[in-house]
C-alpha cells in the first residue's frame, strides 16, 4: 500500500477562505515519505501556514484529499508534533509546568511523562532553566522551549512552521542538533522556512512553493539541475517566486 | 479526564499567579462590602435609634400646649429642647440654630392655642357657627433632614393635635349631655397591630449586613469575568490554541476547565465573603450576618450564581476583539448591571420604569435568591425561580460562547 511508506499525502487539494477571492491552496499535491527531512520553502502568503493548518486538522480543505500515515489527520493527533510559528506556551507558568500540561493532554502518565520531559529538556539544553517561567526566557530559550513541547510525546511526524525566527547562532545550532538528531531516530520531518541556508543544511528533499502551488520539488541537486541555469538556492527561489514584495 | 485535570491545574496556576486578577476578585469585594455596610449601618442606627432633636418653642398656657409637651417628652425617638443654657428660645435664634444644621427641627405652638380650639370645638358642638380661627401651629425643618423622617415627625404631630382634639370634644360632648355617656365610650382603641411576616420564629430583622454582604459578594463573583476573559482572549490571539488545538483534547474539556476552576473561586469568595460578615463586621460595629443554619440553600445559590458569572465571562471573552476591549467591556457591564439589578441602590428607591429593568440583571436573581433565604427564611424550593434563571443564563452564554468560540477558530489562518 502506497500509504504505508508516506508519512503525509496530499493530493489536488484546494482551499479557499470566506470572503477571499483567491485560493490559498490550488491544486496543491505533496508527497513526504516516512524518516524523510523535507523542506517547504516559500514567500509570505505562498499557502505554507495553510497547508500545515490543513495538515494538523485545524482547518478543513475546500476540496481534495489529506492524510498523514494513511490516516485522517484528527483521528492520529499523537502522532503528530507541531512547532507554531509563534512561541506557543504559557508565559506565567514555568517550562516544566508548560511541559506537563501538554505531555497530559497528549495522555502521558507517570513514568513515561517524566522520562520524556527529562529528554526533551536534555535535548534542548534547557535541563537548568525548567523551573523558570517562560516570561523570563530569552527569544532563544523560548524558540528552543517552543519545539521541546512539541517532541514530548514521542510524534512521528514532527511539523515546524519557521522554528528559527529571531533565534541568535547558539541557540539555532542546539535546535538544528536537536532536529537531526530526532530526524536520525525515525521522525519525519516538515520544515518551513525562509532560511535558505538553514533548508539546504537540514533538508533531504525541498518544495518550493508559491500562490498556492508547488513550483517545484526535489533534492537539492534535483533543483539546481533542473534547467533553470542558477547558481544558489536563493537565485532559484527569486526565480520561481518573483522579486516583487509580497504584502498579504 | 486527564487532559481535564491538567487544563483544571493550568487554570487554577494562571489565575492564583494574577495578582491583579486576585485583588479584583477578593479585595475588591471586601472593601465593598466593609465600607457600604459601616456607612449604612450608621444611617440605619441614625433612622431608628439616634433621637431626634426638635426645638420646641410653647406660647401656649393652656392644655394643648402642656398635652403635646407630655407627648413629646415621652417620646424616646424625640429629643425636646426647650431651653438653651437655661433660656428659653426665641424663633430667632432656634431658627438660627436650624440653619446652622444643629437642630432637626423647631416647633411652635402659639398662644392662646388651646382657648382657640377649646372654644372652636364648644361652638361647633353647641351647634354655632363659627369660622375656622387662624391658628398655625409650625414645624420647620432642617434643609438637610431626611424627608422620610419629616414627614413621620409631621405626621406624628398632627397625630397627638388630633387626639387632644378629640379629647377636648369628647368633654365638650359630655358636658352637653350630662353625664349619660361613659369616658370609655371614647376610649380609642388601637386596631392596627405591627409586626413582620416571617415564616419561622427567631428570625432577624432585615438590616444593612443581610443586605449587603450577599449583594456585593456577588457583584465580586461576576467580577470573574476580567480574569476569566483576559485569559481566554489571550489564548486566542497566541499560539497557544493553535497548540492546544493540535493535541487530543476535545473543546468541552477546555471550557469545562476554565468554569470548574472559576466556580471553585467563586465559592472561595462567597465563602470568605460570608465569613467577613460573621466576624469582621460585628468587629466594626455592625449586627452579624445571620445565616440561620441555611448552608446548602447558600451554597446551591452560590453554584448557579458562579456558573452564570463563568458564562458571562466565556462570552465576553469570545465576543471581544482585543484584551483591552475585555478588560473595558467586562466590568461596565458589570456595574450596570448591579446599579440596575438593586445591588448599588436598593430597588424601591429606584423610579418604576427602572424597577421593571431589575428582572433583566442576573445579579438581581441571585440577591433575590440570597435575601429570600436569609430575609424571608425561604427554602431552595421556593427559591428555583431565581436558580432556574441563573441557570438559563448560564447555559445561553455557554451556547453562544462556544459559537463565538468555533467561529473564531475556523477563521484562524
Amino acid at each position: 500500500m502506497k500509504s504505508d511508506k508516506n508519512a503525509v499525502l496530499m493530493e489536488s487539494v484546494y482551499k479557499k477562505y470566506i470572503g477571499n477571492d483567491r485560493y490559498a491552496l490550488d491544486n496543491f499535491s505533496l508527497k513526504i515519505n516516512k524518516g524523510e527531512f523535507f523542506g517547504l520553502l516559500g514567500p509570505n502568503g505562498s499557502g505554507k501556514s495553510t497547508t500545515i493548518s490543513i495538515l494538523v486538522g485545524l482547518i478543513k480543505a475546500t476540496k481534495g484529499k489529506t492524510s498523514i500515515f494513511g490516516k485522517n489527520a484528527k483521528s492520529i493527533k499523537h502522532k503528530i508534533g507541531l512547532v507554531p510559528q509563534e512561541v506557543a506556551l504559557y508565559e506565567d507558568l514555568t517550562l516544566r509546568e508548560n511541559m506537563i500540561l501538554f505531555a497530559r493532554l497528549f495522555g502521558l502518565r507517570k513514568n513515561e511523562l517524566k522520562d520524556q520531559i527529562n529528554f526533551a529538556l536534555s535535548i534542548a539544553q534547557l535541563e537548568s532553566v525548567s523551573h523558570r517561567k517562560i516570561s523570563s526566557f530569552s527569544g532563544g530559550m523560548k524558540r528552543r522551549a517552543n519545539i521541546v513541547i512539541a517532541i514530548l510525546h514521542k510524534p512521528d511526524l514532527l511539523i515546524l512552521d519557521e522554528p528559527t525566527v529571531g533565534v541568535d547562532p547558539q541557540s539555532r545550532n542546539v535546535i538544528f542538533k536537536c532536529l537531526q538528531k530526532l530526524n536520525k531516530k525515525g521522525v519525519t520531518m516538515l520544515y518551513t522556512t525562509h532560511y535558505l541556508e538553514e533548508a539546504e543544511k537540514l533538508c533531504s528533499r525541498l518544495a518550493i512553493m508559491d500562490m498556492g502551488k508547488i513550483k517545484l520539488k526535489g533534492t537539492i541537486n534535483e533543483l539546481l539541475n533542473s534547467g533553470n541555469k542558477v547558481d544558489s538556492l536563493g537565485e532559484l527561489f527569486l526565480n520561481l517566486t518573483g522579486t516583487e514584495v509580497r504584502d498579504f | 479526564m486527564l487532559s481535564f485535570f491538567a487544563l483544571f491545574y493550568k487554570e487554577l496556576c494562571l489565575l492564583f499567579r494574577d495578582k491583579f486578577g486576585l485583588i479584583v476578585l477578593f479585595i475588591m469585594p471586601a472593601v465593598l462590602v466593609v465600607v457600604v455596610t459601616c456607612v449604612q449601618n450608621v444611617n440605619f442606627k441614625n433612622s431608628k435609634i439616634t433621637p431626634v432633636k426638635v426645638l420646641f418653642i410653647n406660647n401656649d398656657m393652656g392644655k394643648i400646649g402642656s398635652n403635646i409637651t407630655s407627648k413629646l417628652e415621652r417620646n424616646n425617638e424625640l429629643q425636646l429642647v426647650k431651653k438653651i443654657n437655661g433660656k428659653s428660645i426665641s424663633v430667632k435664634q432656634a431658627k438660627k440654630l436650624l440653619s446652622a444644621g444643629k437642630y432637626h427641627a423647631l416647633l411652635i405652638i402659639p398662644q392662646n392655642t388651646s382657648k382657640i380650639i377649646g372654644n372652636y370645638i364648644e361652638s361647633n358642638i353647641k351647634g354655632k357657627k363659627t369660622d375656622k380661627p387662624d391658628l398655625k401651629i409650625s414645624i420647620v425643618f432642617d434643609p438637610a433632614i431626611n424627608p422620610a423622617l419629616a414627614s413621620t415627625l409631621q405626621n406624628g404631630l398632627k397625630l397627638f393635635i388630633s387626639q387632644i382634639e378629640i379629647h377636648m370634644m369628647e368633654k365638650s360632648i359630655q358636658k352637653a349631655l350630662g353625664n349619660s355617656i361613659s369616658d370609655s365610650s371614647f376610649k380609642n382603641p388601637s386596631w392596627v397591630s405591627e409586626s413582620y411576616v416571617r415564616s419561622q420564629q427567631n428570625l432577624q430583622r432585615p438590616n444593612p449586613v443581610q443586605q449587603n454582604v450577599p449583594a456585593w459578594t456577588l457583584f465580586g463573583m461576576f467580577f470573574i469575568v476580567v480574569p476569566l476573559s483576559g485569559t481566554l482572549i489571550k489564548e486566542r490571539h497566541s499560539s497557544v490554541m493553535v497548540r492546544l488545538l493540535s493535541t487530543p483534547m476535545s473543546p468541552v474539556s477546555f471550557l469545562s476547565s476554565k468554569i470548574f476552576a472559576y466556580v471553585i473561586i467563586n465559592m472561595i469568595q462567597l465563602a470568605v465573603m460570608l465569613s467577613m460578615g460573621l466576624t469582621v463586621l460585628p468587629w466594626l460595629g455592625t449586627p452579624a450576618l445571620v445565616l440561620s443554619g441555611h448552608y446548602g440553600a447558600i451554597c446551591i445559590i452560590g453554584i448557579m450564581a458562579s456558573l452564570a458569572a463563568t458564562g458571562f465571562g466565556l462570552l465576553v471573552g469570545a465576543i471581544a476583539k482585543s484584551f483591552h476591549q475585555a478588560s473595558m467591556l467586562g466590568p461596565v457591564l458589570i456595574v450596570i448591571a448591579a446599579a440596575i439589578g438593586g445591588i448599588m441602590v436598593p430597588s424601591y428607591l429606584m423610579p418604576p420604569a427602572m424597577q421593571k429593568m431589575i428582572y433583566l440583571s442576573p445579579l438581581s436573581w441571585g440577591h433575590a435568591a440570597f435575601v429570600n433565604v436569609l430575609v424571608r427564611n425561604y427554602g431552595v424550593t421556593q427559591i428555583y425561580p431565581q436558580l432556574c434563571k441563573l441557570l438559563l443564563f448560564f447555559c445561553i452564554t455557554f451556547i453562544i460562547s462556544i459559537i463565538c468560540f468555533r467561529r473564531e477558530l475556523t477563521r484562524q489562518k
